[in-house]
């Protein structure tokens, strides 16, 4: 049960999943104030400047190591790898897209390692790479996505079996019974994601929150986005897109319009991504609750 | 060490079901399954008439004293089935346990209620359980859309559907999609279902009629050779991956119509296919978990193996979580 919180450097084996726009200093460093692995998340900005400010607010607010997520397809993310590298942070995860050259780079910086991987094939891919664990996140997941990805149940022990690092599982995990029933997999760790957008330290509007506390087992959707899909919650917008009457496609995947829809609660703007496991979130409560839960016997 | 809930009101061994497989739950099968201390039924939509299924349950009795079920979908299809009937049949014959799938089994419950049946009924959404459970039924299977054949519209993972069957249903829970090992078991007990139901895991077993060909197949086919047909005329089909799933997709992305599907998704084609090897034609419905099944044991090989590993996890567990 350590090696992951020992490769981490946390308490329990639980990494904060990256939630794009809504990824908060106070939350990453909540997360790790109460025993998790606290992530930021450079997504799909290009604001450098606004990235370091973030790093340095994390570390004003805990002495507890926290990371950051790197999405491999964005274009400006070697810069990003050099500015983590240069703040110390002691762990990175690498997902959507090619993480060759970012695996190479940080193994050389002697950062830590954990790559995202949806099928058993990047998985292995990642292993000989050399990364230091591997992150199976199954098609239950909110957020981006690939295409026919494998459910958690399915590809964890697949992964398990087919590298020889540690592997967390990811996606559709919110309780201690998830928790529990991914160590039975064979999992070292768990990511959370959507459980966290509902906490109280998260920045995530109002709306967004409530939209996941009132969510059923039926309530999100992939959404296409041309490269990606996205797993988002059914809002109205959602419905008109999935019905053809409103289109959103990979150019309108902006910051500005992620904030306002995430940040500022106008939900008509950009789908709000949630996973599956939305369904069994009823209240927002702090993550420290979150967490004690979910290790609690 | 496995007793739960389900093996209490089964009277079986251990907390596993064989899925019930369309066309290949037969009695070598089902037998096979019940001898080794698990759970399995018949799927009665498989036989052409009354004497075929009454010949089968006949056969099963011959070849094993333990408990099985007969499976009866309550799916709408093409040719009317009288399933009043194969109730009728389950009870003369003396089977104990009817599986109810799909659709809406209330019609039914007098029937079945008044024979003293052990009724499960097998859905796809936490809705239905909750439903189920609450309309008197003595057990509910749901699957996740990572199983083969028909998990359903809203595609959600068992993982997700488990926890939240678990908190709305207060008779045992069958969980179905995804599990082949003692480790998915042992999730889905952790999860809080009392058992489980795994079909793709029995499709390579030796007692199974898929011919040798298709069998090498599913043991070939990574968890990401699966797809589902299906969608357009609202009743998905998760199948392996081949040139006939292809067909299907094209005609239902011109907006073929049901009647134009219908030659083409016939399970008489895909029942010849599994028999004669022909890959190439025929839908083969099988579950993402094909990508975990890399071997063609026997049914009992299959059972202890999952058996003995379950323990093992579950020793693990309580280590990890004293």
């Amino acid at each position: 049960m350590k090696e992951i919180s020992e490769m981490l450097g946390c308490r329990y084996p639980i990494i904060q999943g990256p939630l794009g726009g809504v990824t908060n200093p106070e939350l990453v460093a909540a997360v790790s104030e109460a025993g998790g692995f606290g992530l930021l998340a450079a997504y799909i900005t290009s604001d450098a400047d606004r990235f370091k400010a973030q790093i340095d607010r994390v570390k004003n607010l805990t002495d507890k190591p926290f990371g950051a997520n790197l999405v491999a397809m964005n274009p400006k993310s070697i810069e990003f790898a050099q500015i983590l590298v240069d703040s110390g942070l002691p762990a990175v995860t690498v997902s959507a897209g090619n993480p060759k050259e970012l695996i190479k780079f940080f193994k050389a910086q002697g950062v830590k390692v954990l790559n995202v991987a949806p099928t058993v094939d990047s998985a292995k891919k990642a292993a000989d790479l050399g990364v230091d664990a591997i992150i199976a996140e199954g098609s239950e997941s909110g957020g981006m996505q690939g295409f026919n990805g494998p459910s958690t149940m399915v590809l964890v022990p697949l992964v398990v079996d087919a590298v020889d690092v540690p592997v967390v599982a990811a996606g559709g995990i919110a309780d201690a019974r998830g928790y529990r029933a991914a160590f039975a997999l064979g999992a070292k760790g768990v990511q959370l994601g959507t459980c966290l957008i509902a906490s109280k330290e998260c920045i995530a509007h109002e709306n967004y929150k409530k939209a996941i506390c009132e969510a059923d087992d039926a309530n999100t959707r992939l959404v296409n986005l041309g490269r990606i899909q996205v797993r988002a919650l059914r809002t109205p917008l959602v419905e008109k897109v999935l019905e053809g009457e409103a289109k959103v496609s990979f150019t309108d995947f902006t910051p500005k319009n992620v904030e306002a829809a995430w940040i500022e609660g106008k939900l008509e703007v950009f789908p709000i991504s949630a996973g599956q496991i939305a369904g069994m979130i009823k209240e927002v409560k702090s993550v420290r609750q979150i967490l004690e839960e979910m290790v609690a016997d | 060490m496995l007793k739960t809930r389900m093996t209490e009101l089964l009277g079986v061994d251990y907390p596993i079901q064989c899925g019930t497989l369309m066309w290949l739950s037969r009695a070598e099968l089902v037998a096979a399954v019940a001898n080794a201390g698990a759970f399995a039924c018949l799927a009665a939509h498989s036989f052409e008439n009354r004497a075929e299924l009454t010949a089968e349950i006949r056969k099963t009795k011959q070849l094993t004293d333990r408990v099985f079920g007969v499976n009866v979908s309550l799916m709408p299809t093409l040719k009317p089935q009288d399933v009043t009937d194969m109730i009728k049949i389950t009870i003369d014959e003396g089977v104990k346990i009817i599986e109810t799938a799909a659709g809406n089994p209330e019609p039914y419950r007098p029937q079945i209620v008044e024979a003293g049946l052990i009724h499960i009924h097998k859905c796809a959404r936490v809705r239905d359980a909750a439903k189920m459970s609450r309309m008197g039924v003595d057990a509910v299977a749901i699957v996740g859309t990572e199983a083969g054949g028909h998990p359903g519209m809203e595609k959600v993972g068992s993982l997700v559907l488990i926890p939240q069957a678990v908190d709305q249903v207060t008779v045992p829970l069958i969980a179905g999609g995804g599990f082949s090992d003692g480790r998915s078991l042992v999730a889905a007990l952790a999860l809080g279902a009392d058992g489980v139901l795994m079909g793709t895991r029995f499709m390579t077993a030796k007692e199974c009629i898929i011919h040798p060909d298709i069998k090498r197949r599913l043991v070939e086919a990574q968890e990401t050779d699966t797809l589902f047909v299906m969608e357009s005329i609202r009743n998905p089909g998760r199948v392996l991956r081949n040139p006939w799933a292809e067909k299907v997709l094209e005609m239902e992305k011109v907006g073929s119509t049901l009647e134009q599907l219908a030659p083409v998704i016939s399970g008489k084609i895909t029942l010849k296919g599994w028999l004669d090897g022909g890959f190439d034609q025929g839908l083969f419905y099988c579950g993402q978990v094909v990508g975990r099944i890399k071997d063609e044991p026997s049914a009992a090989e299959i059972i202890k193996s999952i058996v003995e590993e379950a323990v093992q996890v579950k020793e693990r567990m309580d280590g990890l979580f004293q």
